[in-house]
């Protein structure tokens, strides 16, 4: 955020006044401190031996956020401006799709950081948009602390609009991301180990466990004391030889869950971030009166290209093809049917790569 | 079903209807090429779309708006018309028109932000 702060100081006494007067025109520089107390937690009781009743609910401070940063986006005429000042938290419609609600520059700098649910992070945004009449461009950077969010994307396409309301483009957009399709736990799994010995053998899923530390020790149940074993199991000690688990499947739903965790994202990190470049085609519909509106877009990215990273680990390897196809599409739909009936729906689904993503709402206003 | 026969239908009928210069924020003069002194200068709007209209071409513009004096500025936004400037028997745009349309139009537009 600093250096981006920096970029815009260079900006600002670089470039001619009335360039500058058109950047920053219609801009809000924001910022914003919101505290709220924390969401309901269940009491907890703990009774002692001696029948003492002691509360060990977990106590959580505030939650807090901090924001700012400095925004240019205009809203759709749909989205109404609820709050007198913006604090970091808007949604803003235009940004789901290709057109915005006015032509040229918009942009979009922010920085939160605070705590939810007891749990710190820190969000960045940062956007640039430009919508001429036969072109878009857009660049993008994201990276959501809260819900582990993190990705850049650059979008450059030739656009045709159909009058005023349909828009059609077609481009190229590099979207970076995680190894998708690659669980590293499924092939550890699926792979060959080698013993102290030389000889290769196929790995179990407690040859991982060892080599987090925990070792698994056999026992066995004479339950009818006939002086037979009835039922043998292994119970686990982690590295300090405290017994963390009674049995394999003990195990397995508790520390071994952790460790496959951990063993993913260190793998995936190692992987590291990649790039892919793909073509891309969209629609946009924009009508709006104050009674009705339709607000709609697509995209579909049918072919790639990896361009960034470990090709081992892309998608293209994954699937054994460049031409697999990433769509998202929305509409966003509102009808007062007369002065008293109104109902609305907002639908959005977003496939790319393996991830699958739906949002909807509808719903339906009866004023009285 | 019937809702979205009506929707389907509302959006054909907004497209059919050929009133795409009332669309988003526009500025719309309508003249006549023979008071076509009396013109405002329309180019120096760069934020909003401008149309000018000349009665021996699109007279059906001109009824349908009720223009009375010529020439004529509207300002629209989504259909509606927002600020209406006429000339008057004088034929001539009161001083500094161009100035308060120029006004409307940005406050218009801040409004969306």
């Amino acid at each position: 955020m600093k250096k981006l702060l920096l970029l815009l100081v260079l900006f600002s006494t670089s470039v001619d006044a009335q360039i500058l007067r058109d950047v920053f025109k219609y801009s809000t520089v924001f910022g914003s401190y919101t505290e709220t107390s924390p969401l309901f937690t269940t009491p907890m009781y703990f009774v002692t031996q001696d029948g003492e009743v002691r509360d060990v609910t977990a106590e959580r401070s505030n939650d807090y956020v901090v924001s700012y940063g400095i925004r240019k986006i205009a809203r759709m005429d749909y989205e109404n401006r609820t709050n007198r000042f913006y604090d970091g938290s808007e949604q803003n419609s235009s940004l789901s799709s290709n057109i915005g609600n006015i032509k040229g520059l918009e942009y979009l700098f922010q920085y939160s950081k605070g705590r939810q649910q007891g749990r710190d992070f820190k969000s960045e945004r940062y956007l640039i948009r430009y919508i001429a009449k036969y072109w878009i461009g857009r660049v993008e950077m994201q990276n959501n602390g809260l819900i582990s969010l993190n990705y850049k994307t650059a979008d450059l396409r030739l656009r045709l609009p159909i009058g005023k309301k349909f828009s059609l483009s077609a481009g190229v957009a590099v979207r970076t991301h995680k190894p998708y399709g690659y669980n590293p736990i499924d092939e550890y799994l699926n792979s060959m180990l080698v013993d102290d010995d030389g000889n290769e053998y196929p790995a179990n899923w407690w040859d991982l466990a060892y080599n987090y530390g925990f070792q698994d020790v056999g026992y066995g149940i004479d339950a009818d004391f006939d002086g037979q074993i009835d039922q043998s199991d292994w119970y686990w000690v982690d590295e300090d030889g405290e017994r963390v688990a009674d049995t394999d499947l003990d195990f397995r739903r508790n520390d071994y869950t952790k460790i496959v965790n951990d063993y993913n994202k260190t793998m995936l990190d190692a992987i590291g971030i990649l790039g892919t470049l793909s073509a891309v085609v969209g629609v946009d519909y924009y009508h709006y009166r104050d009674n009705l509106w339709v607000h709609s877009w697509g995209n579909l990215f049918p072919k790639h290209k990896h361009i960034h990273g470990d090709e081992e680990f892309s998608y293209e390897t994954f699937i054994g093809s460049d031409d697999w196809v990433d769509y998202n599409y929305g509409i966003i739909f509102g009808w007062n049917i007369n002065k008293r009936i109104g109902i609305f729906t907002e639908y959005e689904k977003t496939k790319f790569w393996d991830k699958d993503l739906v949002y909807i709402k509808a719903g339906l206003n009866l004023k009285l | 079903m019937k809702s979205i026969i009506t929707i389907i239908f509302l959006l054909l009928a907004s497209v059919a209807y050929g009133q795409e210069f009332k669309e988003d924020i526009s500025v719309v003069q309508f003249s006549a090429s023979f008071v076509k002194d009396s013109e405002i200068d329309l180019k120096k709007l760069k934020d909003c779309s401008t149309y000018t209209f000349y009665i021996e071409k699109n007279k059906v513009y001109f009824i349908r708006e009720k223009i009375e004096y010529l020439p004529t500025v509207l300002v629209y936004q989504n259909g509606k018309e927002i600020m209406r400037v006429e000339t008057g028997i004088s034929m001539a745009f009161p001083e500094g028109t161009g100035k308060k349309i120029r006004k409307k139009v940005e406050e218009l537009i801040g409004n969306k932000f």
